[in-house]
């Protein structure tokens, strides 16, 4: 891991679900302004937001606007079983989970404790921010139906896909 | 002319063996007369560098100047409005302020003057007594003001003064130093104040300083010429609010 | 007036120690607490001193006092006030290094800020800081310092057994001779010291102290006579002083810092000697034949420590079942609770084994440990009760969880981490309590049992013996706190806790 394993999500499922959901309001393009009016000038969710929004390719920002990419169009329009799929399908595309997906699938039991998320985790954060990728990373992964979570044994396991049960 | 400077200041502590640096290489000046306010996310390092500009902590790099003099220590021309109000909960409001009064090796008698005048000056007469946990948030913020301003400053820190305070209290308070900051009745010749809030920024401030996500640098700064008392619904504003807030998504997302 | 003699000699002792204490726990605390350097050492060793039980210590003071004094009587008071100080320090240094830890920071930027020297900064706020803590936690030490001092005053020195002037040596002549009054008047005398100094001092005192926390809420306490009086009647500008110049030492060896630290060495290297030397010595043989009993005796004494535990974490429930039910309830069983713990029931204790006979005294002696633990489960587990959500108690209500479900998934769960607690502190007083519950001396007749408690008291004529045997316990009870009860609390702590 010699390489930067950013950028990374901060933000959990609801957030940006409901981020999208003003933005799709506001008919897919806002003023990056109206949009911290909007959420009382919370600077930090704001930025956290937009940042995963992003990442997933959700949105775009130019120029002090905040708008839609044909996927997150189509993602705010879709059911929520749809939404996992985009979800599931997005996710492999991003570092941080494309590691712990393939240390997850090449590894005999298919799980991991959660401390490997921090070895993952390579910039130099403070534990409480480390805490919260962590735990949005564990969002998403869940969301999207790939991992489960044992939190007795803090462990995070490959969810069994459902066409090898069949 | 400038009454303080900061001159490439970067500040880094050590954790887990680890250097790891909060700021880096920032440059600010506070000019004689002028409110500056800081804005960045959080843990960009905005109340480091006020205690570093007021002197509490030393930085890792460069060097801090008031009145064109290196500063050696905590400057003792400085004072500070705290988030939390750092009140000291076994003495009383009077009590409180004569505290500092005494620090400063004030005689007892003009202790006592010097004390109830402030009290009078941000509207607590009749609480003198009171311990603070009899007080409201909004009051004990006013003695945080009261105890900042009575060893008569000539900078003023204030490091969210107003962000553990619900709404309407933080616009009352606000709006009152305004008008004392605005009266030219205080000592004070220079404030610099940090926020997370972008209207309030806007709504103090001669001056917006943005800072970074850590380690942070300064990504670039705002005149704020509007007359007083501002509008948060005029043109004028809401075109500051644009500006102020992409520059800020913008720093953030090309990071 | 035989009594009131008594009396007034075991209240000067416990006082004595208390204030020895207070001095020693608040330089501690504050040492420890200031410098990362010195609290990796400071804790760790505080931690121990506080795990393993003093009195089997307390052979090994006499010992050495008695050889200082050559055995004058100020030697084996100066060791009974060393053992009651034990009982009472570690709990106020504690208490004192955790307040200074989380001191808030912002008060300490805000006196940094005004130009608040470090003199000014520790009388005007440290110490005024303070308050609460130390006033808890005396009231708690000086409750603890009876149950010591009743071990204290009858001195077992090899086949010599010296008895000082007190309420505890009192006791024991009078259950010596039968007499059931004397007794009583001895008893009864020792619970009106105590719910005096609990009823005038402490209660004022502590809801005072309120006025001293950061972050209180609510109507400020009224001020109690006591510190209205000593307000009045005591000097403190001159006391005032004198703190001035006691730290103004301070910045004067600060100054000297040179030849602190090549002092310093000398005396690491001096304290490395003899541990050496002492070491040496221990290892030197012959060994005594006895040390092969100490596994078979710590056993034994483990096993009765543990039944001792169990049954007070039983004993428990039902009063914190109670609590929870009905809230209102919980100031008395407190106050209950309070004034029964500082009872020493070790003054009963010779009582019931002359009663029970030799046959059951294991009994007794199981007894005799549940009251030296019973207390700290019990405040422990209020504690803990009290502390959950009252919104997860009407949940339970609502979804009609009840009974066996109620208790396994809700009531035990919540409670775990101040349950384990409870169970560390209980078993520390136990283990405590196995020193005198072993053995008891009736004049020539000796009543005894196995375990490590009456192995110690048979090796005091050889100090070679008891040092095996002190150690070996220590290190015992030290490794089981450190590979069990630390571990198991750790994970509890972070499982079941409601701040999610
Ligand atoms: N004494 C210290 N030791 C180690 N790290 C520190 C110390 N003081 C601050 N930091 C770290 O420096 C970073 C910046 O802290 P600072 O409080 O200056 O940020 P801030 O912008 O004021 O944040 P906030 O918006 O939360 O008030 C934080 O990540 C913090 O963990
Ligand atoms: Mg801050």
């Amino acid at each position: 891991m010699d390489d930067e394993s950013g950028p990374y999500p901060r933000a959990g499922v609801s957030e940006v679900i409901g981020f999208l959901e003003i933005l799709d309001d506001e008919s897919g393009k806002i003023d990056v302004y109206k949009l911290g009016k909007n959420i009382d000038h919370q600077l930090e969710q704001l930025l956290s937001v937009l940042e995963t929004a992003r990442i997933f390719g959700f949105v775009e920002y130019e120029a002090g606007d905040v708008f839609f990419t044909p996927k997150g169009k189509h993602f705010i329009q879709s059911s929520q079983e749809e939404r996992k799929k985009i979800i599931a399908t997005t996710l492999p595309e991003i570092p941080v989970f494309r590691e712990l997906l393939s240390f997850l699938t090449h590894n005999e039991e298919h799980a991991v404790s959660t401390e490997y998320l921090d070895q993952l985790i390579t910039r130099d954060l403070t534990a409480e921010e480390i805490q919260k990728i962590k735990n949005a990373v564990l969002h998403w992964g869940r969301f999207a139906e790939l991992i489960w979570v044992d939190s007795d044994e803090q462990e995070i396991h490959l969810e069994e896909k459902e066409e090898e049960e069949t | 002319m400038a009454l303080l400077e900061l001159k490439e200041i970067t500040k880094a502590y050590i954790e887990k063996g680890k250097y790891f640096s909060v700021i880096d290489e920032i440059d600010l000046v506070v000019k004689e007369g002028e409110l500056v306010v800081i804005v960045g996310p959080s843990g960009s390092g905005k109340s480091t560098v006020v205690r570093i500009a007021a002197g509490l902590v030393s930085p890792t790099k460069g060097q801090v100047f008031y009145k064109g003099q290196p500063l050696p220590g905590p400057n003792p021309n400085a004072s500070i409005v705290f988030q939390n109000f750092a009140l000291i909960p076994w003495l009383t409001v009077q009590e409180n302020i004569e505290l500092v009064l005494e620090a400063r090796g004030i005689p007892p008698r003009q202790r006592i003057r010097t004390a109830l005048k402030y009290i009078d000056l941000v509207g607590l007469d009749s609480f003198e007594d009171a311990y603070p946990r009899e007080l409201s948030g909004g009051m004990k913020q006013r003695v945080g003001f009261a105890r900042a301003l009575a060893v008569e400053p000539e900078i003023l820190f204030m490091d969210e003064p107003f962000s553990s305070l619900d709404v309407l209290t933080a616009a009352d308070l606000r709006e009152e130093f305004l008008k004392l900051w605005t009266s030219g009745k205080l000592s004070i010749r220079s404030v610099v104040m940090v926020t997370h809030n972008i209207e309030e920024a806007i709504l103090m401030s001669d001056r917006i300083v943005v800072l970074s996500a850590r380690p942070s640098k300064v990504v670039g700064e705002i005149e704020v010429s509007l007359p007083r008392p501002r509008d948060t619904h005029s043109k004028e504003f809401e075109s500051i609010l644009d500006h102020l807030y992409a520059l800020i998504v913008s720093s953030h997302i090309s990071k | 007036m035989y009594l009131l003699s008594a009396a007034f000699w075991s209240v000067i002792r416990i006082f004595i120690a208390y204030f020895v204490s207070l001095l020693f726990g608040i330089v501690y605390g504050v040492l420890a607490a200031m410098n990362p350097r010195r609290e990796r050492w400071m804790i760790p060793l505080l931690d121990v001193l506080q795990s393993v039980p003093i009195l089997g210590f307390f052979p090994i003071a006499v010992s050495i006092l008695v050889f200082l004094f050559r055995g004058q009587r100020i030697g084996l008071e100066l060791a009974a006030i060393f053992l009651i100080f034990t009982s009472q320090v570690w709990n106020i240094a504690f208490g004192v290094y955790e307040t200074v830890k989380t001191f808030p920071r912002d008060i300490a930027e805000m006196a940094l800020s005004f130009g608040m020297n470090s003199n000014f900064l520790v009388k005007r706020i440290y110490v005024p800081a303070l308050i609460p803590t130390i006033i808890y936690n005396s009231g708690v030490s000086l409750a603890v310092g009876w149950y010591f001092l009743m071990a204290s005053e009858i001195i077992t020195l090899g086949n010599v057994e010296i008895r000082l002037p007190g309420l505890g040596t009192a006791m024991m002549g009078y259950v010596a001779q039968g007499n059931l009054a004397g007794m009583l008047i001895t008893v009864g005398t020792i619970v009106f010291i105590n719910w005096c100094t609990q009823w005038f001092l402490f209660r004022p005192l502590i809801e005072w102290s309120d006025l001293f926390k950061f972050g209180a809420v609510g109507s400020a306490p009224e001020e109690p006579g006591i510190v209205a009086f000593l307000r009045n009647n005591i000097r403190w500008e001159k006391i005032s002083q004198h703190l001035d110049r006691i730290l103004s030492w301070g910045e004067t060896l600060r100054k000297h810092q040179k030849i602190l630290s090549s002092l310093r060495y000398v005396l690491y290297a001096a304290l490395l000697g003899l541990f050496a030397y002492f070491l040496y010595w221990l290892l030197k043989p012959p060994y005594s034949p006895r040390l092969v009993e100490i596994p078979e005796n710590l056993i034994a004494t483990t096993f009765r420590v543990i039944v001792a535990v169990g049954l007070s974490i039983l004993l428990s429930f039902p009063f914190v079942i109670k609590a929870i039910r009905a809230s209102n309830t919980v100031k008395n069983i407190y106050t209950l609770a309070a004034t029964m713990g500082s009872v020493p029931a070790v003054i009963f204790y010779p009582l019931i084994v002359r009663s029970v006979g030799r046959e059951y005294m294991g009994v007794a002696a199981v007894l005799l440990l549940l009251t030296g633990s019973l207390w700290y489960t019990l405040f422990n587990m209020l504690k803990g009760a009290l502390m959950i959500p009252s919104t997860i108690i009407e949940m339970a209500n609502n979804f009609g969880v009840r009974g066996f479900l109620y208790y396994r998934t809700i009531l035990i769960p919540a409670m775990l981490p101040s349950l384990i607690t409870g169970t560390i502190t209980a078993w520390g007083g136990a283990w405590n309590a196995s020193m005198v519950a072993e053995e008891v001396n009736f004049g020539k007749e000796i009543f005894s049992i196995h375990g490590i408690g009456s192995l110690l008291l048979s090796a005091t004529a050889q100090p070679k013996e008891l040092l095996w045997v002190v150690l070996a316990m220590t290190l015992w009870i030290v490794f089981i706190n450190t590979f069990f009860w630390k571990r198991w609390y750790n994970h509890a702590a972070e499982k079941y806790n409601f701040s999610e």
